[in-house]
């Protein structure tokens, strides 16, 4: 199970075990990470469950659909060139060391 | 539960009609996570988790109006509406929606459309020092503020009383078309009639003739999701964006207005903190008391649901309001708690592939209604001499009448 690091908005970081085969998303909510809603229950509609991946990873991920580019386009809190949604990233065993910030607000 | 327990023979949500539902649901999910209810023929779904399960998991729960018939079709303005569309048509519609409600085009809202209207209402019984909050205001602002979104005139009462009304018996006929009879939908049909008559001149004028207001604003975007648009399909996006945000937000106005006229604790709280603590007051009126009350979803197979053989084509009211106040989710749920972690994963507008496209202008305009009522009206409270509010309803619930006296105006 890779091991991925959550940093919460208050600094606070959370490295947790996460299956592969999972969103990110799902992680999140598992380990109780604040600062992701995910209101839409993971369908891409609602853009609350905005992430940043820190560097290496945001070159190295599975590139951004074009569903995830457009609902990125509504994030509360400023889309950067690092943004995901959480739920359009699913966790694979080549994301060991994997780390994801979140934002300071989804709304 | 023993058999003198007074709830325990009244196994049905319409016996719940008109008075506080809560200790039922309460009763009867401590029995089961749901349970067949005989009075309207579907399941009812009570649990956080189940509620939950079965509205994420569209390919196995559809919406109603998966299967919509053409009198269906008809009240709904249309058979590109937003909650008829399926699929990857849906997706598009649903997304595209919820860009235009996003926290960037709020922020232009507020300013254009929701402060305005806000305060055009409380301007006129200001110097009364009097007023019924519900019918005067959290009746009237939502409806004013889709007209002036539309670019129509927020200010004609006669205007905006017809077409309340008109919706107002929408409303009704889609809260139970099971249990209510044919009049009821040839009603809901000469409504519909009647909303597009008075819809289609302006979409015609905006076509013609762009304006600085949202038709336009769809006229001229709607072709990257939707093929071929039509006249037909704008009359359908723009009447579900009424029929959506209008009622709903007033029931949720009138319950937000309630708490704070009624916990002063929470009230001074919110009063002080027009940010954070604002932001977990409207989630805790949203949970505790919300507004659409349950949804309906149909079993696409034979299956489980929280240990529950349900059949395949069963219905399943989701009962929305009990989920949120499951305490196998919150602690103390009947209690307005504004520190509650998690404070958004409440079902008022819903979970999943259909969730509330419209939540971030329902939250941002009670933000703005609640904190220029905190303004304006000092020392406000309930009128002892008047009618006493009661939560009142079925589909959606609400505290009304709201008759208040205030302190010296400014
Ligand atoms: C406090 C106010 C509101 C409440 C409680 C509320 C509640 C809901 C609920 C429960 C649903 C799910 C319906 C279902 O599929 O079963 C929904 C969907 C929807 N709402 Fe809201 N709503 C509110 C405000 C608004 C506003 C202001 C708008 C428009 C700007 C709006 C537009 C919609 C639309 C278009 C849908 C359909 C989404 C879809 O099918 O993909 N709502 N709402
Ligand atoms: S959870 Fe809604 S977009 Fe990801």
């Amino acid at each position: 199970m890779p091991k991925i690091t959550f940093v919460e908005p208050s600094g606070k970081q959370v490295e947790v075990d996460a299956p592969a085969g999972i969103t990110l998303l799902q992680a999140a909510i598992n380990n109780n990470i604040q600062g992701i809603v995910g209101e839409c229950g993971g369908a891409c509609q609602c853009a609350t469950c905005h992430v940043y991946i820190e560097a290496p990873w945001t070159d190295t991920l599975p590139a951004v659909g074009d569903m995830e580019d457009a609902m990125l386009e509504s994030t509360a809190a400023d889309r950067l060139p690092t943004s995901r949604l959480g739920c359009e990233v699913e966790i694979s065993s080549a994301m060991e060391g994997l780390v994801v910030h979140l934002p300071s607000k989804q709304f | 539960m023993t058999v003198s327990d007074p709830i325990a023979p009244v196994r049905s949500l319409l016996a719940t009609a008109n008075q506080d539902p809560h200790p039922f649901f309460d009763a009867w999910r401590e029995q089961s996570p749901l349970f067949w209810d005989e009075t309207v023929n579907a399941w009812l779904v009570l649990s956080y988790d189940q509620c939950r399960e079965v509205l994420i998991a569209e390919d196995r729960f559809r919406h109603p109006y998966a299967d919509a018939d053409a009198t269906l079709i008809d009240v709904k303005g249309g058979a590109r509406n937003i909650t008829v569309l399926q699929g990857a048509e849906h997706q598009r519609m649903h997304r595209y929606i919820a860009r235009l409600f996003s926290p960037q085009n709020i922020q232009l809202y507020h300013e254009r459309h929701l402060l305005p209207t806000t305060h055009f209402l409380i301007d006129r019984f200001i110097e009364r020092g009097t007023a019924d909050l519900a019918a005067e205001f959290a009746d009237q602002l939502p409806a004013r503020v889709f007209m002036s979104l539309f670019g129509m005139d927020a200010h004609d009462d006669i205007f905006v009383a017809r077409v309340r009304e008109l919706h107002e018996i929408i409303m009704k006929w889609s809260g139970g078309r099971q249990f209510q009879g044919e009049e009821m939908t040839q009603l809901a049909l000469a409504a519909s009639q009647e909303l597009n008559e008075i819809l289609l001149p302006y979409i015609r004028a905006r076509r013609d003739n762009p304006q600085p207001d949202l038709i336009s604003r769809l006229w001229a975007e709607a072709p990257e999701v939707l093929e071929g648009v039509t006249e037909d399909d704008m009359l359908a996006t723009c009447r579900e964006l009424y029929l959506g945000g209008t009622d709903t937000t007033v029931h949720a106005l009138c319950n937000a207005i309630y708490l704070l006229l009624t916990q002063p604790d929470v009230c001074r709280a919110v009063n002080a903190d027009r940010g954070d603590t604002m932001n977990s007051f409207i989630e805790e009126v949203m949970r505790l008391l919300g507004s659409v009350q349950y949804r309906y979803r149909i079993a696409n197979q034979d299956c489980d649901v929280g240990g529950v053989a349900v059949k395949r084509n069963d219905v399943l009211i989701v009962v929305n309001a009990a989920a949120n106040r499951d305490p196998q989710h919150y602690g103390c749920p009947a209690a307005v708690d504004l520190r509650r972690p998690s404070s958004r994963d409440h079902l008022a507008f819903n979970a999943g592939p259909r969730s509330c496209v419209g939540a971030p202008l329902a939250r941002e305009e009670m933000r703005v209604a609640l904190g220029a009522l905190l303004d304006r009206l000092p020392q406000w409270r309930l009128d002892s001499e008047r009618e006493a509010p009661c939560f009142a309803g079925l589909f959606t619930r609400s505290y009304r009448p709201l008759h208040i006296r205030f302190g010296a105006s400014h």
